[in-house]
């Protein structure tokens, strides 16, 4: 298996469990959750950056006449929609800072409105990312399985006498 | 260089978005004149400070469970239809 696709697979994993933290504000509490947040669009800019290849292909697929790319097209505006939401998460997220933008020394009035919004953002999050683990499913399964076959097929055992002054390998 | 350009555009393309989300809530704001910045006081049901490590297992968990329980309805609803349709898988 490819070094790349066991990155994304690491990184993607990361993400995730990042993104369960980040779910949870009342058990991480708000600071964790505010620079958790920063660090998980860090890693979402590296997913974006390792799957380049595959947005740019389906950019140009998508918006190509006549194709019949259905089950491709429903994955693209998926993921649209999930960057939208991420980007509406982040701002409204900033707007309410409790933690990371005073400590910035910025100092923002509470807003009901992107309150709503970033509860509203949060929720819908949940609900696209089932859609998106499960869209990748494939991927995600196919993946392990060769990380742990990999894995287990690993230990290759050499064995290695002389006879006669002559190497031989087993 | 390929790949600041990339970020670039990524992070042009969040700005363009962020910037429209942020001009369409604050007109929607301005105009049904919910804006409750003055308010002095904070309801009841907000997130408070204090982080509580001890029930975040239980809270990724639960978000764990809901998380599998779309993407489980959704592959169902996926595998049901390619077996309907053959053709189309």
């Amino acid at each position: 298996m490819s070094k790349q696709n066991r990155t994304k697979l690491l990184l993607d994993i990361s993400t995730f469990t990042a993104f369960l933290i980040l779910m949870d504000p009342r058990s991480s509490g708000i600071a964790v959750h505010e620079w958790l947040a920063i660090a998980l669009s860090a890693t979402v800019i590296v997913h974006f950056l390792l799957n380049w290849s595959w947005i740019a292909e389906m950019t140009k697929r998508v918006f190509s006449k006549g194709n019949t790319l259905n089950g491709s097209r429903v994955n693209y505006i998926l993921n649209w929609a999930l960057f939208i939401n991420g980007i509406l998460i982040m701002l409204s997220g900033i707007m309410i800072s409790q933690s990371v933008m005073p400590s910035l020394g910025f100092s923002l009035p509470e807003n009901f409105t992107w309150r709503g919004l970033h509860e509203f953002s949060t929720n819908l999050s949940m609900l696209l990312m089932g859609l998106h683990v499960a869209m990748h499913w494939n991927w995600i399964v196919s993946t392990v399985k060769l990380i742990f076959r990999g894995k287990v097929m690993q230990p290759v055992v050499v064995v290695g006498v002389t006879i006669n002054g002559k190497d031989i390998q087993a | 260089m390929k790949i600041l350009f990339r970020i670039l555009v990524i992070l042009v393309v969040a700005s363009l978005i962020g910037g429209a989300i942020f001009a369409a809530v604050n007109i929607a704001g301005t105009l049904s004149q919910r804006s409750l910045s003055q308010r002095d006081g904070r309801d009841g049901g907000e997130e408070r400070d204090g982080a509580n490590l001890l029930f975040l297992p239980f809270g990724m968990f639960q978000n764990l469970v809901i998380i599998a329980i779309i993407a489980t309805f959704y592959l169902n609803v996926r595998t049901g239809r390619d077996s309907e349709n053959p053709v189309n898988t």
